[in-house]
């Protein structure tokens, strides 16, 4: 399994898709963060030019520094990391999974005698050890990005922060973080076995979360069931995982009240962490169900 | 060729059906060491089905396929590494060189890559080893195929149109590969659509057609099937009375005045006998050999005939 693993690795470094995607994550972290500096500054310079105040001006201009500087900076790194990078994270497996059809290589691997569970099961955590690699590197850089944003901002960094809880609450954050993106990871894989297609799979992997995000806004606003699907979507147990990566989260029985996830309330860790589980062991079951089952005819 | 040992792939009461569709009906397959099995049919006959259900890419409706004796889902890597296979559409990582692709088949099959190097130079790659594989002329391609499938150094090879795109030059190069493959004891399965190439490396063919077998056995064997006895003589109607009441004489045919008898060889000489005996002297006899294209039409005519 190990071999399978290692040649799944083999073949994705040597493409350039990986390393381009790895490439727009950087750009678009240091966009994230820098862009959100550039506005942080208009927001400042708006106030200074003229003598009105805008209501509020001062607590955002706060809030804004504080997720600017380091340590509060590291929550950004993370969130973007599994908006912008999930994205990205479904091209990628839908490239891996699919294109094997459209090259006709998953006939070779086959033939092999390799067994069709071990393929997929390789492919699988080849991808998300690649996720988890793909985590790190952004995190270096969205970290080497803080430093500059807080530089600009205090001019001083005090590195005080490094010490008391902040590693292993960064290392809590890669575990969340990692853990929700399996979720999105697992369903492409499952169209692109299901479609034998790598566009299908990048298509539904992107459309997905938007068209969820929107039925079920829709569904919550007309009804009160509506309420409850989205409780049970896969985009607000994913945002209700990653709320708990704010810094200063006091865990309660009932949860966490962040006011930054809908309906405000984060349910409890391990209710959203088990549904989030069953969608990701249903996409997995039903692709290698499907992989085991179905003809390779091309 | 060694009928006498084991059948090293066999498929039994193979069948497969798409939907309404019948691709593959009843088959029946041995595949012994040391012989080339020509795999003929037309276009939709069910060739690369069957090769498909014989390497397990397929599951089949009905029937089995044994690998060495042992059910096919019951195989596994030890097995599979005694396989090898060129597959029509000619699967490469594209964005690999020729040397990277043959080491994912390598690191697959869980060997050392110390073979790839004599490999490349042995289908004529050596010079183009490192230059991804979507750069590759189709011949080319082919031949990066050919060494996959030969990586394992197999004991089975399983070739569909294994010469597809390639040039003159090279289509020779690969047939007399597989002549040699079977003389060194391979079992060699070769499908493909160009009749003189499967009738110049195979021992013994078999052709389908709508997925039934029509006909197999060694190629001089079916191709004596096709030869005949050609007479052209004036008294048409009288020799064809005398031919028919001759032993031996299988069948009989008359287009204006010429007589297609088909006979054995050695019968010829009794035939000419029994004809001066009653006064026809014939203008022209000559046995005309048939090619495996000629009994290929011939044979798949039937079928058509048979299943209209």
């Amino acid at each position: 399994m190990v071999r399978l693993i290692q040649t799944e690795f083999f073949k994705i470094r040597k493409r350039r898709m990986p390393w381009v995607l790895l490439g727009i994550m950087i750009v678009l972290m240091a966009l994230f963060q820098f862009g959100m500096y550039g506005g942080y500054r208009s927001l400042e310079s708006i106030s200074e030019a003229g003598p009105m105040q805008a209501p509020g001006r001062q607590e955002a201009l706060t809030q804004i520094g504080n997720l600017l500087s380091l340590p509060r900076a590291t929550e950004g790194i993370f969130s973007m990391f599994q908006s912008a990078g999930g994205f990205l994270l479904v091209i990628l497996v839908g490239s891996v999974v699919g294109a094997e059809y459209a090259w006709g290589t998953v006939r070779t691997s086959i033939i092999r005698g390799i067994g069709r569970d071990r393929y997929l099961l390789s492919k699988l955590a080849a991808l998300l050890l690649l996720t988890l690699a793909g985590l790190i590197t952004t995190f270096v850089f969205g970290f080497i990005f803080a430093v500059g944003t807080t530089l600009l901002l205090k001019g001083s960094i005090d590195w005080g922060f490094l010490g008391g809880l902040y590693v292993p609450r960064v290392l809590a954050m890669f575990g969340r973080t990692w853990f929700v993106l399996a979720v999105p990871v697992s369903m492409a894989a499952m169209v692109a076995v299901l479609a034998r297609s790598s566009a299908v799979a990048i298509g539904v992997g992107i459309a997905y979360p938007i068209i969820e995000s929107i039925v079920v806004s829709i569904l919550a606003s007309i009804s009160g069931w509506g309420e409850t699907v989205r409780e049970y979507s896969i985009g607000y147990n994913i945002s209700s995982v990653m709320a708990l990566n704010a810094m200063g989260e006091r865990y309660t029985s009932a949860g966490i009240n962040l006011g930054n996830v809908p309906g405000g309330l984060v349910p409890a860790f391990w209710r959203t962490a088990s549904l989030l589980v069953g969608y990701g062991l249903a996409f997995l079951v039903v692709a290698f169900y499907s992989f085991r089952k179905r003809d390779l005819t091309t | 060729m060694d009928y006498g040992s084991r059948a090293v792939l066999r498929g039994a009461g193979l069948c497969k059906e798409f939907g309404p569709i019948t691709a593959v009906r009843n088959l029946d397959l041995e595949l012994y060491p040391g012989e080339v099995l020509g795999f003929l049919g037309p276009n939709g006959s069910g060739k690369s089905t069957t090769i498909g259900l014989l390497l397990g890419l397929i599951a089949p409706t009905a029937g089995q396929v044994e690998l060495f004796g042992k059910p096919l889902e019951r195989c596994g890597t030890a097995e599979f590494r005694r396989v090898g296979a060129v597959l029509e559409t000619q699967p490469l990582y594209p964005f690999l060189s020729g040397r990277d692709n043959l080491e994912v088949q390598a690191r697959l099959l869980d060997m050392d890559s110390n073979r790839i190097d004599e490999l490349l130079a042995l289908v004529g790659l050596g010079e183009r080893a490192h230059s991804k594989a979507s750069t590759y002329s189709q011949g080319m391609k082919q031949r990066l195929s050919l060494a996959g499938a030969l990586l394992p150094d197999p004991d089975i090879l399983i070739f569909d149109e294994p010469t597809n795109g390639m040039d003159p030059s090279g289509m020779m190069e690969v047939r007399e590969l597989i002549r040699e493959l079977g003389k060194q004891g391979k079992a060699v399965f070769l499908s493909s659509h160009l009749l003189h190439e499967v009738e110049q490396v195979s021992t013994r063919v078999m052709i389908i057609k709508e997925g039934e077998v029509l006909a197999q056995g060694r190629v001089k064997e079916l191709l004596q099937r096709g030869n005949v006895l050609q007479i052209r003589v004036a008294e048409t109607q009288q020799a064809l009375d005398i031919i028919k009441g001759l032993s031996q004489v299988q069948s009989v045919s008359q287009e204006g005045d010429l007589l297609r008898v088909e006979v054995p060889q050695e019968r010829a000489r009794e035939i000419s006998a029994a004809l001066a005996q009653k006064g026809i002297f014939p203008s022209e006899m000559r046995y005309v050999e048939s090619s495996l294209e000629e009994f290929f039409q011939e044979i798949t005519k039937e079928g058509e005939e048979r299943n209209p």
